[in-house]
């Protein structure tokens, strides 16, 4: 498929100005020009700010919790809306198994595809459609039809009644399914399903009945906030207990809370910042973690679909390996990050990595004896942690051929936060043919000296040099074409992390070390957490994070503690 | 390269599973006798514009005389209107290329942005018509699509049920199926299911409950949010009146359900891929399971391997689709090829027509009771024209058309063919679609 010529058609929106968001703000424009007044522009950029909004006065009710974050960075600031998400496949993947103890993913092949909203899914922009709403209703019905209920029933109709007991049900299991307590009204409208199942036939038939209306209830399959009970301020409201528990679990987890996250939800202690810090490291010591790492790992990295290649030149791709690929990126991401000790250098870095048979004949590596992905140093002098994981490489390339420029850019992107603008209507954007008398580098160099291409694509091909030594396929290779590989580059562009590197080791390590990277990955995160891109009204939680961040030695579960703390991730804009 | 993710065998057993699904499966109801057939309407999208020389027909003793790309289309010539000179107004306000113009063909309006993405303001007239001739049908459009694919949050899409609403087709013909067929019973459907009271009233408390759900948290939600709970509440309408209905009354005498499609998704079975997609929407009309319908080869701009075609649309350097020979459309070599792609599409709107003239219905054909139209989101793919965008009509839309013609309209903006393509579907007060900055009325000279 063709997912490779899709980064040169995205690139062909609007004119290339040739400007990247202004040097002071290496953090960087997600938008390209014409955003129009009615659409918050997002990511306008909240590397300008530091510091400033810690010296504004709280309007914290008597009683609040005086450890919590003040809500928006200095007067005239306001956190950004926050649209109503939709769970994603893999959270309604995950919250079926925990909620109804089903691990068959039903969601992967029959919904469609989640939609972003800045960097990350979160189906919050456009509106459920006629097959998204039959699509939930088959799967409600098939789950329902096939659920357990000895695990789901506690109490026994024959001993209080049948009403009473699925009263009881209706409590516990919709305190789940809803992610809150439910009212008196909410009650009586399940058993009025439940009469309507039970009618004809027998209790558990009513049961499934109200499994089937909760999986279809805009309080299951959203993730609504709504209450408006503890201001902070004009514009701005702490979330509820259940409202924080919710955002926290599809943060941590990706799935639903627990009974135990739930219980502070509803005591309102979640709201305290030290247990909700030590809610945080609880959640990340728990392999339910795994999934958010990896979902923060594919979309960062942008690793979906299956990218299309010349099956001629590289006969050995195909699903398998595909899958393969981003099972490496799933098993050293959580290594790292939550096996390992948590280092941002050693993921943008790491001389190992985790194969399994057919990554390693792909890596030039002696054949494992095990099937799974096991823990291998690389061969020397090769990789550079995920940077340089076969998944990344192989998106970021032409059908037959890596490709500098997709390469320069996901750097440029992912790592610096700042987005070339796109080339300008009626350029020819096709990648130049391939040239034997030509390095690739020679060949991209009408990009670097006809000026329409030079202003954007400076701060992407010198970029995408580091992974000259990779082919299309994320193969080592010492040559390109009759030259031998070139992998030398510059980091241009920035504000403090400019200079000359040689291969993609040198890059990463610049990376690693690089202020403006490290802020950027906070950025990435915050976003991943809420669902939208990070604005202005974000910009002190941000200051925030990256220093907690930096402050712990690059630690990324310290990271995500401080995420889970900030303002953003606490408060939401009041909707008008 | 990829299998479809749905199985046969889950297909099955996911039916199965539900003997709860069975009873709820409506019967084809009596045949209301209706004094014609519906009108429908099928539009076929290709993309990355035409080479105009090699598509724009001359006219010699009143007959079309066919250039190259055109050419499969000879014996249907009598039945065209080859529209020359529409131009995409809206797209081109909305920055041009691909993305404006993909946004604007069907709304006729100026995109706008939703994050870094391109996003229609206003319903596209595919949508529009079928609120009128598709409601209270099982689906207001079908909508196949062959690898339409996106990368990060770019939408090719030119469907909208509403302002930045994109539909975004289906691109697998299995899941296409499970959505049409799979629980819908015609004629040769396998085994019917029993009418069952129980199991219908209990369908239905579920969707009051939705309902009454989704009534009592809207109004703690802002306004956008309470946008999306109206169109959620409005599916929930469509989905209810949908399970009242199988097949439509003016199912043609060839509704049969079709075999479970099975095909290998890849570049290189984009054929297969495309023959099981045409087939399944003609046949999904056929039913009158709905009445407008829309198929899309790819995205905009995008870049399909004809590797089918031969070994020389299978260049060196990996990076040669259709897309990347629109734009190197000054390369001799390049521009040839390009000009078989663009013919091997009309060959595919041929197999179209072919399909539907041999579907009988009422004293004549499918075809007389089907409006085609052929569309791209572009004019040329070398300079990202929004000018001369190449439109084709087949089809006389129960002898409203008078067809067989050059309809010559230079600088046209697609909103006037748009108001056109709602009054030829029995829209009549139509005036103006999209934008009315680009002026009302329909397409002069058309009918």
């Amino acid at each position: 498929m063709q997912r490779i010529s899709c980064v040169l058609a995205s690139l062909m929106v609007a004119g290339c100005t040739g400007e990247i968001a202004g040097t002071e703000a290496p953090a960087g424009d997600q938008t390209v020009g014409g955003a129009p007044a009615s659409h918050p522009s997002p990511g306008r950029g909240t590397g300008g700010a530091t510091g400033s909004g810690t010296g504004g006065a709280t309007q914290q009710p008597p009683g609040a919790d005086p450890t919590r974050p003040v809500a928006a960075c200095g007067a005239g600031s306001k956190l950004p809306a926050s649209p109503m998400r939709r769970l994603t496949r893999t959270e309604y993947n995950n919250t079926v198994r925990d909620l109804l103890f089903v691990n068959s993913k039903p969601a992967t092949s029959v919904f469609d595809e989640d939609e972003k909203f800045g960097g990350f899914y979160a189906n919050s922009i456009a509106p459920m459609t006629r097959s998204g709403a039959e699509a939930y209703m088959s799967l409600a019905e098939s789950l329902a039809a096939n659920v357990d209920l000895s695990k789901l029933v506690t109490c026994d109709p024959a001993q209080g009644g049948e009403a009473a007991c699925a009263r009881t049900f209706i409590t516990s299991f919709g305190k789940r399914a809803y992610r809150r307590t439910l009212d008196e009204g909410d009650i009586g409208r399940l058993m009025t399903v439940f009469t309507a199942g039970r009618m004809g036939a027998d209790f558990q038939a009513g049961i499934r009945l109200v499994i089937t209306a909760a999986l279809q209830a805009p309080g299951f399959m959203y993730r609504p906030e709504a209450s408006v009970a503890d201001k902070i301020d004009a514009s701005t409201v702490a979330l509820s207990g259940f409202e924080l528990a919710s955002r926290l679990s599809y943060f941590i987890w990706s799935s639903m809370p627990d009974d135990a996250l739930l219980a502070l939800a509803e005591s309102g202690a979640i709201a305290k910042t030290a247990t909700l810090e030590s809610e945080v490291r609880r959640m990340l010591a728990d392999p339910r973690a795994s999934d958010t790492f990896s979902s923060f790992a594919r979309q960062w990295l942008g690793v979906r679909g299956i990218p299309d290649k010349d099956l001629k030149l590289f006969p050995d791709f195909n699903d398998a390996l595909w899958a393969s690929m981003g099972g490496e990126v799933d098993a050293l991401t959580d290594y790292v990050f939550r096996q390992g000790e948590g280092k941002l250098t050693t993921w943008l870095t790491a001389p190992f990595s985790f194969v399994d048979p057919a990554l390693a004949k792909l890596y030039a590596l002696p054949t494992p004896k095990t099937k799974t992905f096991d823990k291998t140093a690389m061969p020397a002098n090769q990789r550079s942690g995920v940077i340089t994981t076969a998944a990344m490489l192989t998106m970021r390339a032409f059908p037959g051929e890596g490709s500098p420029i997709q390469r320069g850019k996901f750097v440029r992107e992912s790592l610096f936060c700042q987005t070339p603008p796109p080339p300008p209507p009626g350029v020819n954007v096709t990648a130049p043919a391939r040239d034997p008398n030509k390095s690739t580098k020679q060949r991209f160099d009408a990009h670097r000296t006809d000026p329409t291409c030079a202003t954007c694509h400076e701060l992407m091909d010198p970029l995408g040099y580091a992974f000259m030594n990779y082919d299309a396929i994320g193969r080592w290779q010492t040559m390109d074409g009759n030259f031998p590989v070139d992998a030398k580059g510059e980091i241009k562009g920035t504000v403090s992390s400019n200079g000359a590197y040689d291969g993609a080791i040198d890059l990463g390590h610049k990376l690693a070390d690089s202020g403006e990277v490290q802020r950027c990955v906070s950025r990435q995160w915050l976003q991943f957490s809420l669902g939208r891109p990070d604005e202005d009204g974000d910009s002190c939680a941000v200051d925030e994070l990256t220093k907690k961040f930096v402050g712990a030695n690059q630690d990324m579960r310290e990271l995500l503690v401080a995420v889970a703390t900030s303002s953003s991730f606490r408060y939401r804009r009041i909707s008008n | 390269m990829r299998i479809s993710n749905l199985t046969r065998r889950q297909l099955l057993g996911s039916t199965a599973a539900g003997a709860v699904l069975a009873p709820f499966v409506p019967l084809l109801p009596a045949r209301a006798a209706l004094d014609k057939p519906p009108l429908r309407l099928i539009m076929m999208y290709s993309s990355n514009g035409t080479v105009r020389e090699a598509w724009l027909p001359t006219v010699a003793n009143g007959q079309l005389q066919l250039p190259a790309i055109l050419a499969p289309l000879e014996k249907h010539k009598g039945d065209m209107i080859v529209i020359d000179g529409i131009k995409h107004s809206g797209g081109e306000k909305a920055q041009g290329g691909h993305a404006g113009g993909i946004t604007s063909c069907l709304t006729g309006s100026v995109g706008k942005f939703v994050g870094t993405v391109i996003r229609a303001p206003s319903i596209s007239v595919d949508q529009h018509i079928a609120n009128t001739v598709s409601n209270n049908l099982k689906f207001k459009v079908i909508n196949p699509g062959v690898i339409v694919d996106t990368f990060d949050a770019e939408v090719c899409a030119f469907s909208y049920t509403g302002p930045m609403q994109y539909v975004f087709p289906e691109n697998d013909p299995l899941k296409l199926y499970g959505k049409v067929f799979a629980n819908t019973q015609l004629p040769s459907g396998g085994v019917p299911g029993p009418t069952n009271d129980r199991a219908k009233l209990a369908r239905q408390s579920v969707i009051d409950y939705v309902r009454s759900d989704l009534a009592a948290l809207k109004p703690k939600l802002g306004v956008d949010d309470q946008q999306k709970i109206d169109r959620h509440l409005q599916i929930i309408r469509e989905v209810e009146q949908g399970l009242a209905t199988g097949a439509g009354a003016a199912a043609s005498v060839d509704c049969k359900k079709p075999g479970v499609p099975n095909v290998a998704i890849s570049n290189d079975t984009i054929p297969k891929i495309g023959d099981l997609q045409t087939d399944l929407l003609v046949t999904a009309m056929a039913c009158d399971l709905s009445r407008v319908g829309t198929l899309a080869w790819g995205r905009a701009g995008c870049n399909h391997r004809f590797t089918w075609l031969g070994k020389q649309f299978d260049l060196p350097g990996g990076v040669q689709g259709i897309h990347a020979a629109a734009h190197d459309e000054f390369n001799p070599t390049m521009r040839s090829l390009l000009v078989q792609m663009h013919t091997w599409y009309a060959a595919r709107v041929a197999a179209l027509v072919d399909r539907l003239k041999a579907t009988p219905e009422g004293n004549g054909t499918m075809m007389d009771n089907t409006l085609v139209v052929w569309f791209n989101e572009i004019g040329v793919g070398s300079t990202h024209s929004l000018s001369n965008v190449p439109w084709v009509l087949l089809g006389h839309a129960q002898k409203q058309l008078k067809t067989g013609r050059l309809l010559s309209v230079p600088g046209k903006p697609n909103n006037a063919l748009l108001v056109s393509l709602c009054n030829l579907m029995g829209l009549v007060t139509v005036n103006t679609f999209g934008d009315p900055q680009f002026g009302s009325g329909s397409l002069p000279g058309l009918v």
